[in-house]
């Protein structure tokens, strides 16, 4: 399987039209329907690996027969995480919800709209859509959410594991979720720079609504599912796993639909700035900014802004299993690395600081988009929220500071890098 | 005089304060943790941003520190509690909800390396190098940060979960940069000083288990007490505190075989 | 191009054949992955849909068709029988040394086997979860539900008399110290109690719920002491005696029947039997049966000595 992804890496670009051949094939068996087995979900097998993977090995111990009944009891733990997630859930033809009304589940999932998204691909009786997650998003995000659907090898960017519950393009601060609005965003314009393409052409707005719906119903699930695998961690591998109501809907659920719950609220208001962000003063004052320690934007994006400075970091997803940057031993990491392809089929790759010279942004190119990437950080990325003044005069940013890095950041493509000579003008005309 | 000596001077002084004015009761729990192997040699960091600045530390792997008498420095304890589970907090430790816990970017390293938090208290994260830091901290349960800290600059930040872990802290600018972060809804958590020992003082009387961890091994759980091989489940020793009694662990040696990959 | 099919086959996988895929190729560490137990999801369902507005789902079963007994007994093949017959002595230390040891040291409780390889306090209960059923008049016999007798715990030489105690949620128990030293009595389980007694000490604990399994009982002054405690929301349980029997009398019959069995010295639930001659690989959440109205099923269980050790 690892040497197969890479092959498949390398020769994928020659043959995109036999790929999307296939694909189509495969998607049209599906319309189809040809009676076989149901869809399911996959489990999160390299954070299980991470978690538990010395006692699933069979390294629990060193008595070999009690690392055996150490694996055994793991794999039955597991078999129950699992269990308890059809419970809560259901599964990818019948999604489904615990419909806690103490918990206000419905508030943060519409499950009247889970049908329009999940399931097969179809038309219901009065011609209105059906499985359109399985229609326009499985192929790069796939039927778990977990972001390796075929088309994800073949990507430079990878598409987005929602089962971590982080959000990078949002209007929130980091560890809140993302609105409604902000994950609208990002399927109604697409994100400029990678594979995510514009709906906006394709989907119309209640089918929009249903998709955003089916993401943070993955997305919810993904995370209880982390959560359970956690607790396994605090249990021996004989004890029994805790799925009562009061652990999987009144802690696990319950935490995480708050944190949906309070997305509105806690998103980062947005002052006026006190001058024009396309001043030229606002420009320079910017640019200083930029390359100074205050900001520090350069340290990663670049003295020039061509994104050069800080290379070797990976992103959250890709740190989840092992933090590359950091495992010196080349052996460990050799090993760490084949054992994450299997697990994932995707080789972990660099996350790269934004060049910031090709006027390209990927959360969106409106001041108040950068002002959200600048104030807040970006989720599940090295970019951190600015260091804002805790007095005033004391060390950090104000908020005109970040109006002016966002001046300068959206003049940087018109820059020049080199300060070539002012043309000359010649042949002036005295008093013309 | 380091950070973490001064900080533990004024933990120390304002406890000496707090219980002349306060009871304190209940009992403590103490012991020295030593490697059991040859002590290692300090690996060189590979200093890759900010060399200038950051390259004339010297700057080490802080993984696995021996001190003198192979002292085993930077373990980790903490009560345990099973969810649900509470503990009464003596008064003694009141004065300490008042005194923030710093956490400091310096010499482009975090300093102290493992910061002890009460969910109490507040967390003062600051950069006193002269160049930027973010500092990340992703734990399980609090929510994450990853403030962009300034030269000089400080930010007070509070976490209002306990975690079952410690956290990983981190600096994307300088990869090198890892500290760890114990975040308790209690103050009976230690880590061991550069000679291996900890000291937790005023637990309430009562049979309690403490955590036992490090970042090298995880869980200590297999230990040698007086020479006799000692397994502790998922790191977690019984510790029986008796009014005014101390619990002493003596000498507790973790084999190197346990701080291998 | 194989590769292409590959991955055209991994959404295909992904979509359609899920399961069968991940058996060809899995993680380095992992097991394969498993298809998900439906059975068990549908009773953590109706666990949690419980209260919160939901569908609760029903379980749809078939109604009891009247009343009958589970019987047999335990016991380890005729060669094995001789491993166990020797109970070792506890390692008997601290303070209470001299006072624990007055009369020998104590033997260890933990598997106690006679003669002929007859197994005692092998523990055999219901595992079906009957607080859902439709009509529970079916299902729970008066003789097997409510019963508000005291049971003892009690402790003596340093031991606890009992070590295996079967019961209801609905008794109290009675938890005495007929000892001349201290104990500290610790029950793990969900409401978990660490009390002192004093010698002649005694107090009334009250369960709360049920357990899944048998919870341990220790007193962490003599950290030998050990002892294991059942309790379930019905009377559907048993433990083998010294001949290694059991019997459970009015048992739903005519309906799918979860039982489970368990035995301390195997660290939990048994798997590897040989039931009336026949050899069987129990599933650790337990194993069916299926009773007849008036009848009485009987198993003549012998054991694999493999999991076990005292």
């Amino acid at each position: 399987m690892n040497r197969l992804a890479n092959t498949c890496r390398t020769t994928s670009n020659g043959w995109p039209a036999v790929w999307a051949v296939a694909v189509l094939a495969s998607v049209g068996m599906l319309v189809a329907g040809c009676g076989s087995p149901d869809a399911q979900f996959k489990s999160n097998r390299a954070f299980i690996a991470k978690s538990l993977g010395e006692e699933l090995a069979g390294e629990g111990s060193d008595d070999a027969s009690e690392a055996r009944a150490i694996r055994q009891g793991r794999i039955e733990q597991l078999d129950t995480v699992n269990a308890a997630l059809a419970a809560m859930f259901g599964q990818p033809d019948d999604p489904f919800v615990v419909p806690d009304a103490e918990l206000g589940v419905t508030d943060v999932i519409d499950d009247a709209l889970l049908p329009t998204a999940a399931g097969a691909v179809g038309r219901d009786e009065n011609g209105y859509a059906r499985g359109l997650y399985r229609q326009h998003c499985v192929h790069c995000h796939g039927v778990t959410g977990d972001g390796d659907g075929p088309t994800a090898p073949l990507l430079k960017r990878y598409p987005r594991d929602f089962r971590m519950g982080k959000f990078k393009f949002k209007r929130t601060p980091l560890g809140a979720k993302p609105t409604d609005e902000d994950l609208h965003k990002v399927i109604y314009d697409g994100v400029a720079g990678t594979a995510m393409p514009s709906f906006k052409a394709l989907l119309a707005e209640d089918e929009i609504d249903a998709i955003i719906n089916y993401v943070k119903y993955l997305s919810i699930r993904g995370e209880v599912e982390r959560k359970l695998i956690t607790e396994l961690t605090f249990l021996e591998a004989n004890e029994e796993v805790d799925v009562s109501k009061d652990m999987l809907v009144d802690t696990f659920l319950a935490d995480v639909v708050a944190k949906w719950q309070q997305a509105e609220e806690s998103a980062t208001p947005v002052p006026a700035p006190s001058g024009s962000i396309t001043d030229q003063a606002a420009i320079e004052r910017g640019k200083v900014l930029f390359q100074g320690k205050t900001a520090n934007c350069f340290s990663c994006h670049g003295v020039t802004g061509l994104g050069d400075g800080q290379l070797g970091d990976y992103d959250d997803w890709t740190k989840d299993f092992a933090d590359w940057g950091n495992i010196l031993d080349a052996d460990e990491k050799a090993e760490k690395l084949e054992q994450y392809i299997e697990l994932t089929g995707l080789p972990p790759r660099n996350i790269q600081p934004r060049n910031l010279r090709q006027g390209v942004y990927r959360g969106g190119r409106r001041p108040v988009d950068l002002y959200w990437r600048i104030r807040n950080g970006i989720e599940g990325t090295p970019m951190p929220a600015a260091g804002m003044q805790q007095s005033p005069g004391g060390p950090g940013l104000t908020e005109d500071d970040i109006w002016d890095l966002i001046a300068y950041v959206k003049h940087l493509p018109y820059e020049t890098i080199s300060r070539p000579p002012e043309a000359v003008v010649e042949n002036l005309r005295e008093n013309p | 005089m380091t950070y973490r000596q001064l900080l533990s001077l004024t933990i120390f002084a304002s406890l000496i304060a707090a219980s002349s004015l306060a009871y304190a009761g209940g009992g403590s729990f103490k012991g020295k943790f030593v490697y059991g192997g040859d002590a290692p040699k300090a690996e060189a960091l590979k200093i890759t941003a900010d060399v200038a600045v950051c390259g004339k530390h010297g700057l080490t792997d802080e993984g696995l520190v021996v001190g003198k008498d192979g002292g085993l420095a930077n373990v980790i304890l903490f009560l345990y509690l099973k969810r649900g589970d509470t503990v009464k907090v003596d008064p003694a430790y009141d004065a300490l909800k008042e005194m923030p816990v710093t956490m400091i970017n310096e010499k482009c390293r975090f300093e102290p390396h493992v910061t002890l938090l009460w969910t109490e208290q507040k967390l003062k994260v600051g950069n006193k190098d002269s160049v930027g830091h973010n500092t990340k901290v992703n734990c399980l349960t609090n929510d994450p940060i990853n403030p962009l800290l300034p030269a000089n600059g400080e930010l007070e930040i509070k976490f209002d979960k306990s975690e079952r872990l410690p956290c990983q802290v981190g600096c994307n600018i300088h990869p090198w940069m890892t500290g760890w972060l114990v975040i308790r809804d209690n103050p009976y958590f230690a880590v061991t000083d550069a000679e291996g020992n900890f000291e937790i003082k005023n637990i309430p009387a009562g049979d309690w288990q403490f955590q036992v961890w490090h970042e090298k091994v995880g869980y200590v759980s297999d230990v040698k007490i007086g020479g006799r091989d000692t397994e502790w489940s998922r790191g977690r020793v019984d510790v029986s505190v008796k009014e005014g009694g101390v619990v002493d662990l003596g000498s507790v040696t973790v084999p190197a075989k346990e701080f291998e990959d | 191009m194989k590769t292409m099919l590959r991955r055209s086959e991994l959404l295909a996988g992904a979509l359609l054949l899920a399961s069968s895929l991940f058996a060809a190729g899995c993680g380095p560490n992992l097991p394969a992955e498993r298809p998900v137990d439906r059975e068990l999801a549908e009773q953590i369902r109706a666990d949690i849909s419980e209260g919160t507005g939901g569908p609760a789902v029903a379980v749809a079963r078939p109604d009891p068709t009247g009343w009958a007994t589970l019987s047999g007994s335990f016991k380890f093949a005729p060669g094995d029988a001789s491993k166990f017959s020797n109970p070792p002595a506890l390692a008997v230390s601290g303070d209470d040394g001299a006072y624990c040891n007055r009369g020998g040291a104590p033997k260890s409780q933990s598997l106690l086997v006679d003669g002929e390889g007859n197994i005692a306090n092998v523990v055999i209960f219901l595992g079906d979860n009957l607080s859902k059923v439709e009509k529970p008049e079916l299902w729970i016999h008066p003789s097997a539900t409510g019963s508000t007798e005291p049971v003892t715990f009690d402790q003596k030489a340093c031991v606890f008399l009992s070590p295996i105690t079967t019961m209801q949620v609905s008794q109290p128990l009675h938890i005495l110290n007929s000892d001349g030293v201290g104990h500290n009595t610790k029950l793990e389980n969900a409401n978990p109690m660490s009390e002192i007694l004093p010698p002649g000490g005694k107090i009334t604990y009250e369960h709360r719920k049920e357990e899944r399994q048998p919870y341990a009982v220790s007193c962490n002054i003599h950290p030998w002491m050990k002892a294991y405690i059942l309790v379930r929301n019905n009377g559907y349980f048993a433990q083998t005696d010294e001949q290694g029997k059991f019997k459970i009398e009015n048992l739903p019959a005519g309906v799918d029947l979860t039982m489970k069995v368990w035995h301390e010295a195997a660290g939990g639930f048994l798997t590897d039997v040989t039931v009336n001659g026949e050899t069987k690989k129990w599933p650790k959440k337990g194993f069916p049966v299926k009773l007849t109205a008036d009848g009485e099923m009987k198993l003549d269980v012998v054991l694999d000595a493999g999991p076990f050790s005292n």
